[in-house]
């Protein structure tokens, strides 16, 4: 307790306070700018950490790293244009609704929902953060592989009968995901001779392509399909009233439990990210959503404006946040990319993550974590400020101007991604097959799974073979590895559970 | 007659059918490729493009037994490909040193009349107020390097 009293003090300290509220307003902004991940928003604001003392610079960089992933929320639901890849999922729910007029209650649900996911998950790193690192320690290739299937799996509940067009966009990501050096033997695949494809298909272009330009493009079907009609072009949706009836609270309370619980989980396991967070969260969410509101009156399809399909991604990534500081801080393992870029900012200051940060820099350590609960506590009204602001200037916008400001902005996120012209191509082809496939009906979401999962998927089957002298049957050894047999049962029980279901639904209705 | 004949042979799914023979070509080109991979590295790549290539089979002959589904790209390709040809001259131009200013502002120009914004000084503001925009964001305040421009004075 003296501790947490000690991380409390050292943030209170008025101007290491002014920094945290600078880093949130400033990651809120940048993030919301479609392209500017998580981790460009980070980069961009380490070098403005080396002058300042070390307590300053890192509450600056908490500051950036909570805000920037809700920021990426705002043109999500807006223009259907992730500002970061943890928005991703609520761009389907959050724009579609934002279509229906209530935009400011999408903006709100996002907010609402990453600041509840954020204090959670800060509460567990307060309290739990030397005890929780010790599960993540148990995470070996065998677990790993359980884990990369459960996330796999997750998408059976977003297909929805679509069975074969679901299942060829996941073989598209994981295929897609076999472009550079093979993680086994470092042979290059699918390079086709090009340099740049060496590492891979760039990540964040790829994904500004797949959501940012292929939303440019689909806007930009509709205001010609608009124009040949005759009709008079409308405006973007209008942000309006952003505040929430407690009965939509109420009813969101138990998806922000357990999308923050997901969150929580994922973001304490080493290289697990984000994405497989939102997509498990989503998941869940659309399975509660079709087995209590669906078809009743007043309620919106399931990716056509669902309220829980905007809670439950923002409410784990924002919980991710933090918790992917657990590992970082207790062992120096990074959670995922961005809290990699954490080590570089405590070593700019002379600061090695691990237990010896608790022993040598404890106020520091602490602060960092106190920091966490404060930055999601004063994000809420930095956020309505931004929007009602930045944001609604923006948005003001005609709607046949926005094309071109979300392609510039798209292309040129793309090209900030390490400053090369190919992750331009990257994000144009990105963007014309994510709209070709939306037109063939085969969903993206399974694709995008696919792509990130890929890598963890081929690597953990390869070491766990071959530790296992090619036994296939030590994923679901309860002995040796329980975690691994019980994400596959899981696993297994996500696919199964639906089809008795559905077999059972069309019995009763014989 | 046409119709009778159209009433029994109805066109759905002719879409997922060529949709599944282009992923069965995708696949089989993949697994080709895979094939020539080192023998650690071939199982895995080589077993996703069989697995592509059963699944654009399975999509096919699924339409071709009536279940599929029908879609016509014609509209969207008449809008989405002048698009992409925009922003691949305006790629092209940045690569090939014409700077950054004069292709953004073509480019920008370029969208606002296919979106139907008219009245060429009404467009040509637009374009100029996203490109010293974007110029704003990126460059002065993001720092971010452009590509080498042979038009300096124009940056």
């Amino acid at each position: 307790m003296d501790l947490i009293y000690l991380g409390f003090t050292t943030l209170t300290d008025p101007l290491v306070l002014l920094t945290l509220v600078i880093g949130v307003a400033a990651g809120m902004i940048v993030g919301s700018i479609p392209g500017i991940n998580d981790n460009i928003a980070f980069a961009v604001f380490i070098p403005f950490s080396f002058s300042m003392p070390p307590e300053q610079a890192l509450a600056l960089m908490v500051g950036v790293y909570c805000a920037a992933a809700t920021g990426g929320a705002i043109p999500a639901i807006m223009i259907k244009v992730p500002g970061t890849a943890s928005s991703l999922l609520t761009a389907l729910d959050g724009n579609a609704m934002a279509r229906k007029g209530a935009a400011g209650k999408a903006l709100s649900i996002a907010l609402t929902s990453s600041v509840v996911g954020g204090l959670l998950s800060s509460i567990v790193l307060l309290l739990f953060a030397p005890s929780l690192a010790k599960v993540a320690l148990k995470f070996g290739y065998v677990e790993n592989f359980a884990l990369a299937i459960l996330g796999l799996s997750s998408v059976v509940g977003l297909l929805r009968g679509a069975v074969i067009k679901g299942a060829i966009a996941a073989v598209i990501g994981l295929l897609v995901a076999n472009v550079g050096f093979s993680p086994v033997t470092g042979f290059p695949r699918f390079t086709f001779g090009n340099v740049n494809l060496i590492e891979g298909i760039p990540f964040v272009p790829l994904l500004v392509g797949l959501f940012g330009v292929a939303a440019m493009l689909e806007l930009m079907v509709d205001i010609v399909r608009e124009r040949r009609a005759g009709a008079k072009p409308s405006n973007l949706p209008a942000i309006g009233s952003m505040r929430l009836p407690r009965a939509l609270i109420r009813r969101l309370f138990p998806v922000w439990g357990g999308s923050a619980t997901i969150g929580n989980l994922i973001g304490m396991l080493p290289g697990a990210g984000m994405l497989m967070a939102i997509f498990l969260a989503y998941d869940q969410a659309a399975r509660r959503f079709r087995r209590r509101f669906q078809g009743k009156a007043g309620e919106a399809e399931w990716g056509e404006g669902a309220p829980e399909g905007i809670a439950a991604p923002e409410a784990a990534n924002n919980a991710v946040t933090a918790s992917s500081m657990v590992p970082l801080l207790s062992l120096g393992i990074p959670g995922n990319s961005t809290s990699a870029l954490f080590i570089g900012a405590l070593a700019i200051h002379g600061m090695v993550p691990g237990p010896l940060l608790f022993t040598k820099h404890g106020h520091i350590a602490w602060m960092i974590i106190v920091a966490f609960l404060a930055a999601n506590l004063i994000m809420w009204p930095i956020a309505f400020a931004v929007i009602k602001t930045v944001s609604q200037t923006i948005f003001a916008i005609p709607k046949q101007a926005m094309v071109g400001v979300i392609a510039m902005l798209c292309l040129m996120g793309a090209y900030s991604d390490g400053g090369n012209v190919f992750n331009m191509w990257v994000a144009v082809c990105a963007g014309v097959t994510a709209y070709m496939m939306r037109l063939a009906g085969i969903p993206l979401g399974p694709a995008i799974l696919g792509l990130v999962l890929g890598p963890q998927l081929e690597a953990s089957l390869a070491n766990s073979l071959s530790i296992s002298q090619g036994n296939w049957l030590v994923f679901f050894d309860p002995v040796a590895h329980p975690i691994s047999a019980g994400m596959m049962a899981v696993s297994i029980a996500l696919w199964v559970v639906p089809m008795l279901v559905g077999r059972r639904e069309k019995d009763s209705t014989r | 007659m046409t119709q009778i004949i159209s009433e029994k042979r109805p066109r759905q799914g002719i879409s997922d059918v060529w949709i599944g023979l282009v992923l069965l070509a995708i696949g089989g080109g993949a697994a080709w490729m895979a094939s020539g991979f080192d023998d650690a590295s071939r199982p895995y790549p080589l077993a996703l493009s069989v697995l592509m290539m059963i699944l654009g089979a399975a999509l096919s002959l699924k339409a071709l037994l009536g279940r599929g589904e029908d879609q016509s790209f014609a509209h969207q390709l008449r809008v989405i490909l002048p698009a992409a040809t925009v922003l691949a001259l305006w790629i092209l131009a940045l690569t090939n040193g014409f700077g950054y200013l004069l292709p953004t502002f073509a480019m920008e120009f370029a969208f606002m009349w296919m979106c139907g914004v008219r009245g060429l000084g009404r467009a040509a503001t637009y374009a100029a107020v996203v490109t010293g925009g974007s110029y704003g964001i990126f460059v002065a305040l993001l720092d971010v390097r452009l590509p080498a421009s042979h038009l300096p004075w124009l940056f």
